[in-house]
Parts: structure tokens; sequence; C-alpha cells
């Protein structure tokens, strides 16, 4: 009997631990944004909202890491976009100096994924995220940090 | 009894991380952070602040913050703020969006809709919150943790 009341209060202590955790981590601390096309642009990628996915993050972990991930992306005919040369330019604030940043991409069969070395930056150190442009070779945009809306 | 009490708190406990990640997709999830430098209005990270947007129409924009204290470290009501938001849809730079809110003994939670349709592209360009005063203490980007 005595070891079954044990039991139970280990099980009730990890239970609410875990439900603990849960509500914790409910806040964000990273940035994860979906990146929007343009509409009418003139780059030769395009960034169908039906069927494109485009997602940029900065992890707030590991000294600060970034990264972008494209699939489905399109050609000006609909089919599955082969851009080599993209570039991604990012206007951040780093604890209040501005810093632009940018990053060159290839986009093959519709997908591209970038994950750029960290930041090297420590605890307590602050990123403002104030742009995130994506421009093809010819310096066209093509996509920025925002979102497609979806029905309801 | 203790041992159906135990099994529903397992249930419990197994269902909820469910239910969050059967919540709609978010457009946007990120930290608010303060603004390096500012003063009077701090936000504790640990305890959580962060802004989301609804993908889904009309869009809604949530700003929230769980713990916000003055200089001297204490819970504190901050009345008369501004939260600025800037966003282009379909390629037209809209009006800035502005909404005021208060933070009551440390929490706010700022909602707003922004009277999207299906298929728009937004872009978010700015989003900034001003104190009283008007000096920008929080936006939108992340604090590095370990």
């Amino acid at each position: 009997m005595r070891a079954m009341r044990c039991t139970s209060r280990v099980i009730l202590g990890a239970m609410g631990i875990l439900l603990a955790s849960t509500f914790a981590l409910a806040h964000e601390t990273s940035v994860k944004a979906h990146i929007a096309g343009v509409v009418g642009g003139a780059s030769t990628v395009v960034l169908n909202p039906e069927q494109t996915r485009a997602s940029w993050t900065l992890s707030s972990t590991k000294g600060g890491q970034i990264q972008l991930r494209i699939k489905k992306a399109e050609d000006a005919f609909g089919a599955r976009s082969f851009a080599t040369n993209n570039t991604m330019e990012m206007n951040l604030v780093i604890n209040g100096v501005p810093s632009s940043q940018s990053a060159n991409f290839d986009i093959l069969n519709g997908k591209a994924k970038l994950k750029l070395p960290s930041l090297g930056l420590t605890p307590g150190d602050l990123i403002e995220v104030r742009g995130v442009t994506l421009e093809d070779s010819g310096g066209e945009v093509f996509g920025q940090l925002g979102f497609v809306v979806r029905k309801k | 009894m203790s041992t159906r009490i135990l099994i529903a708190f397992a249930a419990a406990a197994l269902i909820t991380p469910g239910l969050a990640s059967a919540q709609p997709k978010k457009a946007l999830t990120a930290g608010i952070i303060e603004v390096p430098g500012s003063h009077g209005i701090n936000l504790v990270n640990k305890h959580g602040s962060d802004v989301r947007t609804n993908a889904s129409p009309p869009g809604q924009i949530d700003v929230e913050f769980d713990r916000v204290e003055n200089d001297g470290g204490i819970v504190s009501t901050f009345l008369n703020n501004t939260m600025e938001l800037e966003i282009t849809v379909d390629g037209v730079l809209q009006p800035m969006i502005v909404q005021s809110f208060d933070i009551l003994n440390g929490t706010v939670d700022v909602e707003r809709d922004l009277g999207l349709t299906a298929y728009q592209n937004v872009w978010i360009t700015r989003l900034d919150l001003y104190d009283q005063h008007g000096e920008r203490f929080a936006t939108m980007g992340a604090k590095i943790r370990n």
C-alpha cells in the first residue's frame, strides 16, 4: 500500500512537471515566419500561394541560427523552378546596431534549403528583425517576410 | 479510485500537447524583445512575450506579455501604450495600423483583426511598441538564450 502511494506521488509529480513544461514553452523566443511571394512581379521565380511553402527561421539557440526553406517554387510557366544565384537579404539590428546580411542560394526542382552558420551571439543578445527579402539572380524580388491569407 | 485519477491525469498530459499541435498553423510566431537602451518598461523574457499572426481571414495579430516590470524590477501597470504595425498587402503599403493598449499588472494581450481576405499576399514590414511618451520599448525579434 505504501509503495503504491509512493508510486502515485511520483507519477503525479511527473505529470505536473510535464504540464508545467508544456505551458512554459507556450511563448515563442525565436522568429518563425512564412515568406510571401510578389503579386505580378517580374521575377522568374514564383511563390505560388496555393503550392509553394516558404519559411524563414531565426533560432534563439546556438548563438542565433538562420534557416530558409522553400518547397514547390515555380517558374513563370507553373513548372518547378530551377533558379541559381538567388540572394536572401536580411535587415537585422543586433544589440541596437543595424546589420545587413545576405546569403546566396539556389532553387533546384522547386526546392531550396539554406542553413547559415551561427551568428555567434551570446545569451541575452537581442536581434530585431526589420525585414527579409528574396531576390533572383537578376535582382528582382520574389519573396518577403509575410504570409498568404488562407481560405477559412 | 486513485488509479482512475492517475489514468485521467495521464490522458490529460498526453492529450494537451496533441491539442496544441492540432491548432491552426500560425503564419508568423516571433518573440517580442526589448529595444536596447530603452527604459521604463522591461520585458521579462523568461516569462514570455510574443507575437502571433493568424493567416486565416480576416487575419489577426496577437501580441502578448506575461510579465512586465518597471526599472525597479516590480511588476507594474503602464497605461496608454501603442502598437504600430505596417503591412503591405498585394504589393500595396497599407495605412499604418495603430492600436492602443494598457499593460495591467505586468500583463497584456493585444489582438487586432487585419481585415484580410483569402489569398492576399501580406508582407510584414514593421511591428513596434511604444510607451506613453512615444519611446519605442519593444519590437519583433529574438533574444539569444542557452
